[in-house]
């Protein structure tokens, strides 16, 4: 049983972040004894429910997404395909409780549109470009192409929204996909590809190509409705500390919300194009319902610890320290945080399995990190010094785009599927609200889950590069042996 | 492309250990393997029924002579850190004796191997090793969109006491769940010498 090992893999994320935080309080930043005790409560939730979700994850979500993607490929019915695609990218969004998070905020900021439809536009959104991704995928277009084109639109519509809305829109895509979601979106792109002869090349970048959607619909909702200046209401994006009961309720409350129609849609494929036999559907719920129950502790741990530390950390060190310190922080804490995002375990983890191990887990993980960590560090650049968020958008995301050109297109999918499993329940609390804590309003708190969502895109794609010169290499050096013979 | 006129050594090892045991078989003699990953299902009952009972493992296949795979087996042996099972499978020209193991070979459609393995331990199968693989079909080719589909499929091997062969590749067949024609094919290679890695067992 890999439950040990497992346990094992995922205290080495957590510790980490609690070791900072702990040595921070009896340096510079003492958090007091109350905050502390959740704390470290909230951390063992953390390493608990991510070791469940994980467990669980394996055996449901993936085994279930991966059949869904061979059912609907050997149906060979193009509407067939889009449809399902359509409604499972639809009912997840409509359901996930980040996007009505969001979309309350966009509503304070621009009362002209209003929260109900904007929800609609970002599910029909994401439905409309989980179909897309699943065209490309089987027809083996090249990635690049794609998001080449459609990020072009999207630095044109973000170009005339502003900074603000712009901000928003790039954090949508980070919110609509939610980690009980994402692993489902990742098994369903590698259940498509594996049903066709191309395998490594088209098995991911689904995630990547489906998170352009709900960035369009935001931009075009913005773009479609009238101006009106109003400011992002704070409250929102707050972390309330409640006590552990209420957090539980609240947590459990939210996810199962967001997990029933996806659930409902499950047992209903089930029974008209899955046909799972009767002991493999079996072990299929147990692993849906471990993956629930990991959620929930992993979210409660989150809330109830861990986001009240990361504001109160980044009040007090932005008070009485140098600005220096607070972005070297950053680079700390954002590097360290993302590992305990449960999405980026299970990608990761199915990087190594599409590649057989060639890639190993680890490597993928050191560079989401790396990447990471900068974007966390330049956030906090930007908003100390109020820099304008187009500049981190056209640059950032230019440069991924360039990069696809000369990047193995394996690399580039599992970059794009990085930015939106990067941006996870950790990087949404935790480095929220220590950006909050030290910016002291929401308004220059928005845009750091996008920008976090796009560090990958560049960091995996590095890795991409420098596998491709250590293969060219390797060639050459056989080459040359043979030669040489 | 390399002839050998040796036998196939398949060790099944935890994840993360192909390598080691690789290092330790190229020291004994061995010129090469090959690693593929795995789960193995090898557990209790109770694990097995709340779906988790398995286990990732990694298989590795070495074609060596059978004096060098002894000699492999017992370097791991007294290594001591290797957890799994390696067996030696009967090549072509070797004298034929009647062998204590065999394999059980099964490869169906994707999704049917907890349903096999659960027929194949209640038929006396300790435990079973899984990998992914991909049918070529004998069907023409089926295209969408101008694309090649073709049939993802899972090979599911279980060594096992010769005398219970029969008895498990019958619960098997029997399984209501394999009914379709094409759904897969099962069949069993004689195992010369079956040894646990674990110098505890």
């Amino acid at each position: 049983m890999d439950f040990v090992r497992k346990l094992k893999e995922t205290l080495t994320s957590v510790i980490p972040i609690m070791l900072i935080v702990i040595v921070l309080n009896f340096t510079i930043a003492p958090i007091g004894a109350e905050r502390m005790l959740r704390f470290l409560l909230g951390g063992l939730l953390l390493i608990l429910g991510l070791t469940v979700f994980l467990a669980g994850t394996e055996i449901g979500m993936v085994p279930v997404g991966e059949k869904l993607g061979s059912v609907l490929t050997h149906k060979k019915n193009v509407w067939f395909m889009l449809v399902v695609g359509f409604i499972i990218g639809f009912a997840i969004t409509m359901a996930e409780p980040d996007v009505s998070v969001l979309a309350a905020q966009v509503h304070s900021l621009n009362p002209a549109i209003s929260e109900r439809t904007l929800i609609l536009m970002i599910a029909i959104g994401l439905g409309v470009f989980v179909d897309l991704g699943l065209l490309r995928t089987v027809t083996g277009v090249p990635l690049k192409w794609v998001l080449i084109g459609f990020y072009l639109i999207v630095f044109v519509l973000v170009g005339i929204i502003g900074q603000s809305m712009a901000s928003i829109s790039f954090d949508a895509s980070g919110a609509t996909t939610g980690p009980l979601a994402v692993p489902f979106i990742l098994a369903l792109g590698l259940g498509v590809s594996a049903s066709t002869k191309r395998q490594q090349d088209s098995s991911f970048g689904l995630t990547g190509v489906a998170s352009i959607g709900p960035i369009l619909a935001v931009a075009f909702m913005a773009l479609t409705s009238s101006k009106s200046a109003g400011t992002a209401d704070a409250a929102v994006a707050e972390y309330v500390v409640d006590s552990f009961g209420a957090t539980l309720g609240m947590t459990l409350r939210e996810t199962a919300v967001g997990f029933a129609p996806l659930l409902a849609i499950i047992v209903f494929m089930q029974f008209t194009m899955l046909h799972f036999p009767k002991i493999k559907f079996r072990k299929i719920m147990f692993g849906i319902a471990y993956s629930f129950l990991g959620i929930v502790i992993f979210l409660t741990g989150v809330v109830y610890g861990f986001a009240d530390v990361g504001k109160f950390l980044g009040k007090t060190i932005y008070q009485n320290y140098s600005p220096v310190l607070v972005v070297v922080l950053s680079l700390v804490f954002g590097g360290i945080v993302v590992i305990a995002e449960p999405a980026v375990w299970v990608l990761t983890k199915q990087v190594e399995e599409v590649t057989a191990g060639r890639i190993k887990r680890t490597l993928v993980m050191i560079f989401i990190c790396m990447g990471v960590s900068v974007a966390v560090a330049l956030s906090m650049v930007r908003i100390l010094l109020h820099i304008n968020y187009l500049w981190f958008v056209f640059i950032g995301v230019g440069l991924a785009l360039v990069m696809t050109l000369v990047t193995p297109p394996l690399f580039t999918g599992i970059a794009f599927d990085s930015g939106g499993v990067a941006s996870g329940p950790m990087s949404t609390s935790f480095l929220l609200s220590f950006a909050l804590g030290i910016s002291g309003s929401a308004d220059m708190g928005f845009g750091l889950v996008g920008l976090i969502a796009i560090a990958p895109l560049i960091a995996i794609q590095i890795l991409g590069l420098i596998f491709r010169f250590k293969e060219k290499k390797g060639k050459k050096e056989a080459a040359d042996a043979v030669a040489s013979k | 492309m390399l002839l050998l006129q040796n036998s196939l050594m398949m060790a099944i090892v935890n994840e993360g250990q192909a390598e080691r045991f690789m290092s330790i078989a190229r020291k004994a003699g061995a010129g090469g393997g090959t690693v593929i990953p795995a789960r193995g299902t090898a557990s209790g009952k109770i694990l097995n029924f709340l779906g988790l009972g398995d286990k990732s493992r990694e298989m590795v296949l070495v074609v060596t002579d059978s004096d060098t795979a002894g000699k492999i087996v017992d370097d791991v042996r007294s290594d001591g850190h290797m957890k799994g099972v390696a067996a030696m499978l009967r090549s072509d020209g070797e004298e034929k004796m009647a062998s204590k193991w065999k394999m059980i070979t099964i490869i169906v459609s994707t999704g049917y191997s907890d349903d096999i393995m659960d027929a194949a331990r209640k038929a006396g199968a300790t435990g079973g090793t899984v990998t992914h693989a991909r049918g070529t079909g004998t069907e023409e080719d089926i295209k969408f969109m101008g694309v090649d589909i073709v049939p993802e499929k899972e090979m599911i091997m279980i060594l096992c006491e010769s005398e219970r062969t029969q008895q498990i590749m019958d619960a098997v067949t029997s399984l209501k769940c394999l009914d379709e024609p094409g759904i897969g094919i099962m069949y069993t290679q004689d195992v010369c010498d079956f040894r646990n890695l674990d110098p505890n067992k």
